[in-house]
């Protein structure tokens, strides 16, 4: 299995705006602390092992992470 | 609310750095500077990262993901004022998840460190009897009443002693260089996460950093009650201190005698359990 950097990158991207857009939800009071922790309990491990992935991959092509050995 | 997630993290990181800062000090080590654990998750997240050819792919990576997921959902029960069996019971699916990292990677250090765990979640699941007694003084194990309980009656740290010293040897054992600290005793090298190295590092750091927020501020709660935040982060830091004297001048055990100890203080805990029944409810 290969990703490459620009696919990590824009499952961080899409992670981070799910978890701000929940947290902004739940201040503004139009949704509850349940409904805002139940969106960022799966996003919020995506988003951070997403972002990790994308600060340590090459540019180019997808050698990453999976290389056995 | 994603805010206080991330600095919860990174206090939490910085809890477990003051912790061996303070270990190495008690030792007349030097040790590594308090931001050490946070540096830790960086340099982690830098280096090359691979999946070994001898594991489960799926679980190698899922048990990550999950690691960091309960120990957010525990986060949210604990600023929602939740009930105190939740967060218990994600402790113990904790244990579930250290057996899943030791067994997903195939390697042998990382299913002794798995097996370890089990053994030694037998030990201090059991110590969760410290939470009937909770249950009896407060007639509740929502957070937000036990917090109204001790608003009204004064702190349970005083009223349970016996009890906060059980949770106190709870949180013990999930730290690093600790007596209980079986998990990840050398002769495993690291135990269940011996194989989970690179970004799968990182990543349990940063479930750790939270795991030690959740768990001391969780303490801080049902034994101190409300707390400010400045208050609250005190605690945690003299609670680390206690934590971090207690694994500097103890050895670690072997898994025979941890586990030994640990059913020890259960049964106590049973007979002071069946005292307060009695008392408080005859």
């Amino acid at each position: 299995m290969r990703m490459k950097k620009t696919t990590v990158a824009r499952i961080f991207w899409v992670g981070a705006a799910v978890c701000v857009i929940a947290s902004g939800l739940f201040f503004t009071e139009l949704i509850p602390l349940a409904v805002c922790a139940a969106v960022l309990v799966p996003a919020f491990p995506v988003t951070v092992l997403a972002l990790l992935f994308w600060w340590m991959a090459g540019q180019s092509g997808g050698d990453f992470p999976f290389i056995g050995y | 609310m994603i805010a206080e997630l991330v600095l919860a993290i990174l206090f939490g990181l910085l809890l477990l750095g003051i912790h061996r800062k303070l270990i190495a000090r008690i030792q007349r080590r030097p040790g590594p500077p308090v931001w050490q654990e946070i540096l830790h998750m960086l340099k982690f997240s830098f280096k090359t990262t691979w999946i070994p050819v001898t594991a489960s792919r799926t679980l190698f990576v899922a048990v990550v993901l999950i690691a960091i997921g309960i120990w957010t959902a525990a986060f949210y029960v604990l600023v929602s004022g939740g009930s105190l069996l939740v967060i218990l019971g994600i402790y113990m699916l904790h244990k579930i998840v250290e057996h899943g990292f030791g067994l997903s990677s195939g390697s042998p250090y990382g299913k002794y460190g798995g097996v370890r765990s089990v053994i030694s979640a037998a030990s201090e699941i059991p110590l969760f009897v410290s939470v009937a007694v909770i249950g009896v003084y407060s007639h509740s194990l929502d957070l937000s009443s036990i917090i109204q309980y001790q608003q009204a009656y004064g702190p349970l740290l005083f009223t349970a002693f016996p009890a906060a010293c059980a949770m106190f040897l709870v949180i013990l054992s999930k730290m690093p260089f600790g007596p209980f600290s079986i998990v990840e005793s050398k002769e495993l090298v690291s135990g269940y996460k011996t194989e989970h190295f690179g970004i799968w590092r990182a990543g349990l750091e940063v479930c750790n950093g939270l795991k030690t927020y959740v768990l001391l501020a969780v303490f801080l709660t049902v034994f101190i009650g409300p707390l400010t935040l400045p208050w609250l982060l005190a605690g945690m830091i003299i609670l680390i201190v206690l934590l971090a004297f207690s694994c500097a001048i103890t050895p670690m055990m072997s898994p025979f005698d941890s586990v030994t100890i640990q059913m020890i203080v259960t049964g106590m805990m049973l007979v002071y359990a069946a005292i307060v029944l009695m008392v408080v409810h005859p």
